[in-house]
């Protein structure tokens, strides 16, 4: 091996950072806790992760195009609130795709905010954390924080309880929603636009792509995302409030910053947010065999989200293309 | 010219004229707003926010930002009631306040070293800090019965407590940090452009590890004071908080952006904040639509003050 294909290798190293931490993560695991391995455990991880990997691929979306969301979770449980409810009056078919318009109306109202007041980095985060504040409050009040244990039809529970072969329907589902979310981000220009603007705003717009159209389609993306996540978390778990959502854009967050998505734009793809996100839900599995109790996690979730946006930034910063802030 | 004498007039003391037409519009509204208990308890419950309000105009002027101050809140009130008993007041407090201390330089190397983005890192920290809290306390509140501590909450000057003075001894202590020694200046320097700051040889990363360090200290004593006037620390005490000294600082007139502020700005937006908080008691609105409107009202101050900011450098 020359040394230039040696140097090759090493600048891919980060890309593939993600898949060499899950690797240690299982080696490590298997050697703390016997039990990681066995088929209930793993198959557990796997539907717990898919909820959150949807949610994480949407807003992965909005991620590279160079914004942020913090109100997913929220937009979630909204979402899944009113797939249990309306199923009553509508139809399940008619519920869904209520469901699906709500969490993409909620989405684009984010963005219209985002886009009229001309917010950047910070502020959208702020913005969108106000939103997030004032969604979960609207939620509470209006459903005085009641907890909704609906009769579902046999379609509905199907989606997150039923199984093919040995392998759950929410695995596929959430498979499916990550190729075609996948196709589109790396094989259409829609996905070279969003990598584009989330690079460079400014070069992307002098060379005639337009910002606030791409990233309407990425929130539009994110929106369908929450609300089909939201419907998978509703016929899971069967039982939703105006709470079930929070901590989930957190979840989000850490799992598509464990799989290197840049926290300011330009870089990410999906399979690499589904990684992050089994990755995280891994550790917070590992811990939970391990007897760490729910405060431990909460302080084990910080932790993470610091190292890995520090892993970020010092790999960023020394690779030298990406932006700092 | 008298016009444009009015126009930047305006545009100085706009907060300022906010809260006057809040305060005509409560007058209307409900005149026994203006009851002397009603005032008092406004000053009672803007004390122990303002306190970090304040901080937190170090932070925003040197274009940096706190998320974790609720969590530091919340940590150094646990801290206290549990050190309480064995030490005694004095040596509780001294220690609360280095644990702030240790807090800020905790996010402030995360910040200055290690160049995160202040809103992740501090994200990040808020869930360590909360999660530490949670930890020493095991979720349950901690009452507090010390003699000194109670002796103090009781205390009054007049017929008010002694946080009101508190808070205004911050407020006077910021403004003169900020208007009349070099430390303030320099904040002001790094959060007005910090590469011009570097040049003249300031230590940049020094000033933003202290304004962390200044927040942090400031919510430590803010934790302390929620702790004596509730008698007890919960684990809750400081959830939401950091949102609502921002937008409170944000809407007197402190920049998200770095660089421009004062304490006199971020006095009159803890003020604003407060009377509309105070207003939506008065007019019964409940706890959940109180979320929606300080939701709302963030979008609305933030949205606003970056439209402008984007107006600004479009017209340069």
């Amino acid at each position: 091996m020359n040394k230039n294909s040696w140097k090759k290798f090493l600048s891919a190293v980060p890309e593939y950072a993600c898949i060499a931490v899950m690797l240690v993560l299982i080696l490590f695991s298997s050697i703390l806790a016997p039990k990681f391995f066995t088929a209930d455990n793993l198959m557990n991880i796997l539907k717990q992760a898919s909820v959150v990997s949807i949610v994480a691929i949407g807003m992965g979306c909005v991620l590279i195009s160079g914004c942020m969301d913090l109100s997913v979770g929220v937009e979630m449980a909204i979402c899944s609130i009113i797939s249990m409810v309306m199923q009553k009056y509508i139809g399940t078919i008619g519920a869904v795709l209520l469901t699906l318009a709500v969490g993409a109306a909620l989405s684009l109202l984010n963005f219209l905010v985002v886009y009229i007041t001309r917010a950047r980095a910070v502020e959208i985060m702020m913005l969108t954390f106000g939103l997030k504040m004032a969604y979960r409050g609207l939620a509470q009040a209006l459903t005085g924080n009641v907890t909704y244990r609906e009769e579902t039809s046999v379609f509905f529970s199907m989606l997150g309880k039923g199984t093919v072969g040995i392998i759950p329907n929410i695995v596929l589902i959430m498979l499916g929603i990550a190729v075609v979310v996948g196709v589109l981000l790396s094989c259409s220009k829609f996905g070279r636009e969003v990598v584009s603007i989330g690079n460079n705003p400014e070069a992307s717009r002098l060379s005639g792509i337009s910002i606030p159209w791409t990233r309407f389609k990425c929130f539009l993306i994110s929106g369908l995302c929450c609300a089909a996540a939201g419907i998978l978390l509703a016929s899971r778990t069967r039982a939703v409030n105006a709470l079930s959502g929070d901590g989930y854009e957190m979840d989000a967050m850490c799992g598509l910053v464990i799989g290197g998505y840049a926290v300011f734009g330009g870089y990410g793809s999906v399979w690499r947010a589904v990684v992050g996100v089994f990755v995280y839900s891994a550790i917070k599995n590992v811990l939970n065999l391990l007897g760490v109790d729910a405060y431990g996690q909460q302080l084990a979730q910080g932790v993470i989200l610091l190292i890995a946006v520090a892993v970020d930034v010092y790999l960023r910063v020394r690779r030298g293309g990406g932006k700092q802030s | 010219m008298k016009k444009e004498r009015l126009l930047s007039f305006l545009k100085h003391y706009k907060a300022v004229m906010i809260l006057a037409v809040l305060l005509l519009f409560m007058a209307v509204i409900k005149p026994n707003f203006y009851n002397p208990a009603n005032i008092r308890n406004l000053f009672l419950k803007v004390s122990i926010q303002g306190i970090i309000g304040f901080g937190m105009t170090f932070t925003l002027i040197a274009g940096e930002f706190d998320m974790s101050v609720g969590s530091v809140l919340t940590l150094s009130g646990i801290i206290f009631a549990t050190l309480l008993p064995s030490m005694g007041f004095f040596l509780a407090s001294l220690v609360t306040l280095v644990a702030g201390v240790l807090m800020g330089l905790f996010n402030g190397l995360l910040v200055s070293r290690l160049k995160l983005s202040s809103f992740i890192a501090t994200l990040g920290s808020l869930y360590v800090f909360k999660a530490v809290a949670l930890m020493i306390s095991q979720g349950d509140p901690i009452k507090i019965s010390d003699q000194v501590a109670v002796a103090i909450s009781n205390f009054r000057i007049g017929r008010n407590t002694v946080f009101p003075f508190i808070f205004l001894l911050a407020g006077i202590v910021t403004h003169y940090m900020l208007k009349r020694t070099r430390t303030g200046r320099n904040i002001y320097a790094v959060g007005g452009n910090m590469d011009v700051a570097a040049n003249a040889g300031i230590n940049v990363p020094f000033y933003k590890t202290l304004v962390f360090v200044i927040v942090c200290t400031a919510s430590a004593l803010a934790g302390i004071l929620m702790t004596l006037r509730l008698q007890s620390a919960t684990t809750i005490a400081g959830d939401d908080i950091s949102l609502t000294v921002v937008s409170s600082v944000i809407i007197g007139g402190t920049s998200p952006a770095g660089g421009v502020g004062g304490a006199f700005e971020s006095f009159i937006g803890l003020i604003i904040i407060a009377v509309v908080t105070s207003s939506l008691d008065l007019l019964g609105i409940s706890g959940y639509y109180q979320q929606v409107v300080q939701g709302f009202l963030t979008v609305l101050i933030i949205g606003v003050t970056s439209y402008s900011t984007y107006r600004k450098t479009m017209s340069v």
